[in-house]
């Protein structure tokens, strides 16, 4: 079978900070219709490369294309046709859901009646069709989670950026968002979606991306990131912790060892 | 795209009233806070209007001369109103990543920053708007008048913001672009003192009081001063404004002109906006923070984690607040602009030929004055700031009594090192006793307490820890609340001090000897009871943060 045709190019993508360095030379491809897992330790860059794949943060050098538009040219394209959920989103306290999801349909030029009719199907399939005339500062930390999901698919876009989409859910929630990106996928969306959870990215995503000091260190499928680990790798975890080097997991071990 | 966003914001304003617990209280709490505040200012306006009216009976020409003075003024303020403001709505306010990842036109986002760069500017609209109004009562001009200065206020300000928000997004670019920027409130808040003037005698008076303090000789040398402006410069906007309100022969030409320039400016502003924004907010987003928290980083001593959580606390609350921009400029700006004018009043020695008593004690007004303003101040900020994190220290096996002392202690800091140096050095200055400074020390450290407790107690009533801004988070009402327990408390207790000194070393005036039992017994009862009202509101503070809950 063919491999799809890519949804997301990115070749030599740097953006410095002054003098830090956040991402240097990222080159990758992602497919259409697929799940992308994009792994990583705490800072090493996850963020600011989903930042300036979605127009948000313009790089310092390189060059991307999104569905089709370059995202330092044409940024506003780019937006038009992603969803972006950011780590922390931010919701406006004193809404409502459904008044933001409104506002949210607005800023996406989603007609009126549309709007209305996918926000009540997106608010009853994350159970929050209870509380949808309730503000947002009433809710739980995992509702407003589910809101800002819903926020960013609303739009329906062909490609979703999601960072760490399942923080703070329950494992019930959690479970309807995997399914939620499955069908997602199944309908032909594309999801690039940065997460600590190696499980989730192990039943996911059709091929994954590893950064690490802002350099991609491996991306490929499964067995391919396999081949390219040492041999005892038999997991996504063993293989991101030979990848990254594990020093996150041999700072734990050291902790408990002073304890 | 922009009325969509207006939409929006109107919305959550009329959310924040409307909806949610305890709706009653808040619907009062904004109903105090507009009355007072747009009261204030309208009554301001009224006054310089009311200005106008006296000059004009002593010369009508001069008095012509207001209304472009007016409005070089307003928009100036206007300005350097909008610089202030402009740096929190373009890079630090909550919302904007959301607003910058979807597909909002530039011209949409720029619209709605420079509307919210213009409604922080809203007391000075007001006064604008009242002193026009009075202006146009003054001179008797026609009712089209009124619709002509709706229109040239609303512009020329909207104009001023516009470039205010230009201005800013050049700055924040630039190396010491923040501290220019600070530089900039403390310019608005000294350029709102004159407002301060005609309003505060207008709050218990009414209209034209200030006119009337104001002695003949007042009036003619401000009319002496507006005739000594001469002509105003012909290419001034605030000229055409000023022809076009008069409604004179250069009106049409006026008109086209103003017109034309503030497009000029709004188009270039839309273009400064869509060239530099991204840099800009880029640099102030994710760079400049991480920067100027690594310099600071080898300055300090660390946090002694053995000594309690109190000291914990207050350790935490020094480096942030003064790591944070927005914390030392207003501290600054309350040091310099409003202390150290009185400072500088009573370092004259303005009761030199008084006996040394009298010199020595009556000398140190604005030491309380220094403990109330900084106090005030300093109290409110270190527990406004904590915000959403106020759920950490809850959650940490620390008594809330404890919290609050923390944060009393780690406001008291800076109000006892001012009013102890304001002590010192006008002891010093009047060359006071050993005795007599150390008494006075004691005096400053009791009205410092005061002040940072009242300032905390207000804090804890009102704040809302939720608010992106540290500095908006106790709101207006709080202001007001923290503002009357402190002022009950300095008043009244300063009013008990300096009636002890009278009483002890001086003669007691003539007409009051009558009252002296019933002022013996009043002023310590009225300053017990200023104590006693911060006790309450730091006992109801208190249990309103006991079942605060991070949302």
């Amino acid at each position: 079978m063919a491999p799809p045709s890519p949804i997301i190019q990115a070749s030599g993508l740097t953006k410095r900070f002054g003098k830090l360095t956040a991402v240097r030379e990222l080159t990758l491809e992602v497919g259409a219709g697929q799940v992308f897992g994009f792994l990583g330790p705490n800072g090493a860059g996850k963020t600011t490369t989903i930042r300036m794949l979605t127009g948000l943060v313009r790089p310092t050098s390189g060059s991307a294309l999104v569905a089709g538009y370059d995202v330092t040219l044409e940024p506003r394209e780019v937006k038009r046709r992603v969803g972006y959920l950011a780590e922390t989103p931010y919701l406006y306290p004193k809404l409502s859901g459904r008044e933001f999801l409104s506002f949210m349909a607005g800023l996406y030029e989603v007609p009126a009646a549309v709007a209305r009719q996918r926000a009540s199907r997106l608010l009853n399939l994350f159970e929050l069709a209870d509380r949808a005339d309730e503000l947002v500062e009433t809710y739980s930390h995992g509702m407003r989670q589910k809101l800002a999901l819903a926020g960013a698919m609303l739009h329906e876009p062909p490609v979703l950026f999601l960072d760490e989409p399942t923080s703070g859910l329950d494992p019930r929630s959690a479970r309807l968002v995997k399914d939620l990106l499955v069908a997602l996928v199944e309908r032909g969306h594309t999801v690039f979606l940065s997460t600590h959870v190696l499980e989730i990215a192990e039943q996911l995503c059709h091929r994954v991306g590893i950064i690490d000091r802002g350099q991609v260190v491996a991306t490929g499928t499964l067995d391919e990131l396999r081949q390219q680990a040492q041999r005892n790798a038999y997991s996504l975890e063993d293989i991101f912790l030979q990848l990254t080097g594990g020093s996150e997991e041999r700072e734990l071990a050291a902790f408990l060892r002073e304890r | 795209m922009l009325i969509h966003l207006v939409r929006q914001r109107v919305r959550m304003a009329w959310n924040r009233v409307s909806r949610g617990p305890r709706r009653a209280l808040r619907v009062v709490g904004v109903l105090v806070a507009v009355l007072f505040t747009a009261g204030f200012v309208i009554l301001a306006g009224l006054n310089a209007g009311g200005l106008v009216d006296r000059v004009t009976r002593n010369d009508p020409l001069a008095a012509g001369q207001s209304l472009p003075v007016l409005l070089v003024g307003v928009t100036v303020l206007t300005l350097i109103t909008s610089l202030s403001s402009a740096f929190h709505h373009l890079f630090l306010a909550g919302d904007l990543e959301l607003l910058l990842a979807a597909p909002v036109p530039a011209r949409g986002l720029f619209g709605l920053k420079v509307l919210e760069i213009w409604r922080d500017s809203l007391h000075v609209l007001l006064f604008q708007a009242a002193a026009l109004y009075a202006l146009g009562q003054a001179l008797h001009f026609p009712v089209s008048y009124y619709a002509r200065a709706l229109f040239v206020g609303a512009l020329l300000t909207l104009a001023a913001s516009a470039l205010g928000a230009s201005l800013t997004l050049v700055l924040a670019r630039m190396r010491f672009g923040e501290s220019i920027l600070g530089l900039s409130r403390l310019l608005a808040i000294l350029l709102l003192l004159p407002v301060g003037v005609l309003g505060v005698p207008a709050l218990g008076f009414g209209r034209n009081r200030v006119p009337s303090l104001l002695s003949p000789a007042d009036v003619n040398a401000v009319t002496d001063q507006l005739k000594s402006i001469g002509p105003p410069p012909a290419w001034a906007p605030t000229t055409w404004a000023a022809h076009l309100l008069l409604g004179d022969e250069a009106a049409g030409l006026s008109l086209a002109l103003l017109v034309v320039t503030a497009a000029t400016l709004f188009v270039g502003a839309q273009l400064a906006f869509d060239t530099i924004f991204q840099a800009s907010w880029e640099r102030v987003r994710f760079s400049a923070s991480s920067g100027s928290a690594r310099r600071l980083k080898w300055r300090l001593p660390a946090i002694v984690a053995d000594k309690g959580p109190v000291l914990a606390i207050v350790q935490k609350d020094w480096r942030t607040l003064i790591r944070d921009p927005r914390w030392r400029t207003g501290a600054i700006i309350s040091l310099v602009a409003l202390g150290l004018p009185a400072m500088l009043l009573f370092a004259g020695d303005p009761l030199a030929r008084a006996g040394h008593i009298t010199r020595f004690w009556f000398g140190m007004l604005p030491v309380p004055y220094l403990a109330f303003l900084i106090g005030s101040q300093q109290g409110a900020a270190t527990l406004a700031y904590e915000g959403r994190n106020l759920a950490l220290l809850r959650a940490a096996p620390v008594g809330l009594t404890r919290i609050l002392w923390a944060k009393v202690l780690g406001g008291l800091a800076l109000v006892v090192l001012v009013t102890w140096a304001a002590t010192l050095s006008l002891g010093f200055r009047h060359n006071g006793e050993p005795l007599e400074t150390g008494a006075a020390l004691l005096a400053a450290t009791w009205l410092a307490v005061g002040a940072t407790l009242a300032a905390v107690a207000g804090a804890a009533l009102t704040a809302d820890f939720e608010g992106d801004n540290p500095q908006r988070r106790v709101g207006c009402l709080g202001t007001i609340v923290t503002s009357v327990l402190s002022i009950v408390f300095f008043v009244s207790n300063t009013g008990l001090f300096v009636w002890w000194v009278v009483r002890a070393v001086l003669t007691v005036p003539r007409p009051l000897l009558g009252f002296m039992p019933f002022i013996d017994w009043a002023l310590p009862a009225v300053a017990l009871g200023a104590v006693g009202a911060i006790m309450l509101a730091w006992r109801i503070g208190m249990q309103r943060l006991a079942t605060w809950e991070a949302s």
